[in-house]
């Protein structure tokens, strides 16, 4: 395990979305670090909470989320800033890079234009040529040249759109990445070429970076360790292989297995019966109790602790309770 | 050619016009088409199932909708159960539609939020005035939505497509296509909106149909993986082209052309081990613009064996082992 001091960490975080009928618990006692050239992979189906996760450390909510629980940024309580404060670290020290580009961007702004304001908002003590210079080394660092600087947003196709994203992530060189689907919108090929970016660009800006993502082969490749959700609940965090070749939640298990391979002897399907559990007002017990086929009485009534197992992995299944020790 | 096909195209071409404004029309004098398919052929047997593959702009939907003329191909023939129906008209198709099917990939923009699941599905054995009356069509789609794991069917007859989850609309759906009893689907990225865990239901699903009502499909979709569980023959398509055709294992493990080697070596696959031994041949730069695209094989200024003819002409396509079929002047006969 790295024991260097996280870049952030979530402490029992807890996202709620307050309506007419009772909370809608988004996210629900999750707790991870993550470390400085770190990529964390977190995973999941629609509605499982990871985009509200992603969307919670940046605090870009909707007026009816409620944070609870600690996000810290290297020593500070994020959650503890207001708006203002939390101004000056978006697009700085933390940045996020959307699935579509094209309704993260201003169709009425130049591209210099989206560098200049996201440069001189933060530093105001650099001038503009300074900061067009700035723009023109990150664009070089995605693949774009110079000479679009001029361009609007829609001229470029979608993956040149995603690359400009990433560009404009990087430019004030963050300490954390937040890349929230950022290539589901796109063909196969262009993923590919965007995912062969980006690891390329961690690896010489040296931030850590959470993806979010549906896929389970994307992350095959981007991730060290790899988060998985389920109806707002962290249900396994583990090292990336771990993951793939010795998955402990019944969960991933299941998970794993409907997706679709490629391996010509695989001709059957798997799948997981019925589908996740309403979030709204949801109470105790495992809220995967429901589709687990070795759900017992327990996992119905209460909710399973976030286990640390011997190797550091964790776990949220009354499987492994006598294995492994209650994280505090 | 062979009648046995139960769907069969050749050489379909659909140009779309591109919309220009009076002072654009005014200055233009040859109007700018989109080459959306440029002499597609294809045959699909009785009970097999045909996948279509390609990446967005390949004109894999436009060739499904031409295949059930719900639109108008500017050129070349459809033939559906031996029969040319390209020159029919829009009433004369009318019998056959009963026949002939689409599952789309939004179920719920393909159902009307006004009327009750039940009700929609009813509504096609109104229209070709299948069952004595109100009552056996009512019986009709219960037995469906049965059939579609929409149980109890009561319950489900009388809701409507908000209060149901994603996977169990598109049940809905696949329930209201199959109720005319079709002998072909066309399923437009029928299991691209879906979860995971859904979608593999829905692809066992409609594996299972297939079977029990002898269907033939042709499922386009953009995701390579999932037409191994449901496909008997796969073709790529790349700006309007066929470029490859054969089975899973045809195009999997021993792709031909260049353009499904780039294709095959981009795909994700949930295997850390396999990502990190799989050779990745992915081209640079992005499709062409299918309003002018490049003259001979709509590949070559991407492909790393380009040679001098792959810019002048389209490459014959050439099978170079039975059933394994490509359009590539590597391949070329001398």
């Amino acid at each position: 395990m790295n024991r260097e001091r996280a870049v952030c960490s979530l402490k029992s975080l807890k996202v709620y979305y307050m309506t007419f009928d009772g909370p809608v618990k988004a996210v629900d006692d999750v707790s991870f670090d993550i470390h400085r050239e770190e990529t964390l992979g977190l995973v999941g189906e629609s509605g499982c909470g990871k985009s509200t996760l992603g969307s919670a450390i940046l605090k870009i909510l909707p007026r009816t989320a409620r944070i609870y629980g600690k996000i810290f940024l290297d020593d500070t309580d994020i959650t503890a800033l207001d708006e203002r404060e939390m101004q000056k670290i978006r697009g700085a020290r933390i940045s996020m890079i959307f699935q579509d580009p094209m309704t993260s961007l201003n169709p009425i702004m130049k591209v210099k234009d989206h560098f200049i304001e996201t440069i001189r908002t933060h530093r105001p003590e650099i001038s503009e040529e300074e900061a067009l210079e700035m723009a023109a080394r990150a664009l070089a660092e995605v693949g774009i040249s110079e000479s679009r600087l001029n361009d609007y947003p829609f001229q470029f196709s979608g993956g040149m759109r995603q690359r400009m994203m990433i560009a404009l992530a990087i430019v004030l060189r963050p300490s954390l990445i937040i890349a929230d689907e950022p290539t589901t919108s796109l063909d196969v090929i262009v993923q590919a070429q965007i995912l062969e970016l980006m690891k390329e660009i961690q690896g010489h800006v040296r931030s850590a970076m959470i993806l979010i993502t549906h896929d389970l082969g994307v992350v095959a490749e981007m991730t060290n360790r790899i988060g998985v959700m389920y109806a707002g609940h962290l249900v396994e965090l583990a090292p990336r292989d771990s993951i793939y070749y010795d998955p402990l939640h019944p969960y991933t298990k299941a998970l794993l297995e409907s997706v679709p391979n490629t391996r010509i002897e695989d001709k059957e399907l798997k799948y997981i019966d019925g589908f996740p559990p309403s979030l709204l007002n949801v109470g105790e017990g495992c809220r995967f109790a429901d589709r687990c086929p070795k759900a017992r009485k327990v996992c119905f009534e209460k909710t399973p602790k976030d286990l640390v197992l011997e190797d550091g992995r964790l776990v949220k299944c009354w499987l492994y309770e006598s294995e492994g020790q209650v994280e505090e | 050619m062979k009648d046995s096909a139960l769907v069969a195209v050749e050489n379909l071409v659909k140009h779309f016009p591109v919309r220009m404004n009076f002072i654009q029309m005014l200055f233009t004098r040859e109007k700018k088409k989109v080459h959306a398919v440029n002499g597609v052929s294809f045959k699909i047997e009785e009970g097999q199932t045909l996948g279509l593959v390609g990446e967005s702009g390949s004109g894999k939907t436009t060739t499904g909708r031409l295949v059930l003329k719900l639109i108008e191909p500017t050129d070349g023939r459809i033939k559906f159960m031996g029969k040319d129906i390209t020159p029919l008209k829009p009433k004369e198709m009318r019998p056959l539609r009963r026949e002939m099917q689409i599952v789309f990939q939004d179920p719920l923009a393909s159902l009307n939020p006004y009327m009750k699941i039940g009700e929609a599905v009813r509504h096609p054995l109104v229209i070709h005035k299948i069952g004595r009356n109100r009552i056996q069509q009512r019986e009709m789609v219960l037995e469906m939505l049965e059939k579609v794991n929409l149980r109890p069917p009561e319950e489900f007859y009388n809701r409507y497509p908000r209060q149901i989850s994603g996977g169990q609309r598109q049940r809905v759906v696949i329930a209201r296509a199959l109720i005319t009893r079709p002998k072909f689907v066309v399923a437009d990225e029928a299991v691209a909106m879906l979860d995971v865990s859904i979608r593999s239901q829905l692809l066992k699903l409609m594996v299972d149909l297939k079977k029990e009502f002898n269907l033939t499909y042709l499922f386009i979709t953009h995701d390579l993986a999932t037409t191994k569980y449901i496909c008997d023959r796969i073709a790529v398509m790349y700006l309007g082209h066929i470029v490859e055709e054969g089975s899973f294992k045809d195009i999997y493990s021993e792709p031909a052309h260049p353009y499904t080697k780039a294709l095959i070596s981009a795909v994700p696959e949930p295997d850390p081990k396999i990502m990190k031994t799989k050779k990745k041949m992915i081209p640079s730069g992005e499709v062409p613009n299918a309003i002018e695209p490049p003259p001979g094989c709509p590949f070559h200024p991407r492909c790393p064996h380009k040679k001098a003819v792959c810019s002048r002409t389209f490459p014959e396509v050439v099978e170079i082992s039975e059933g394994h079929k490509v359009a590539c002047h590597i391949y070329a006969r001398r």
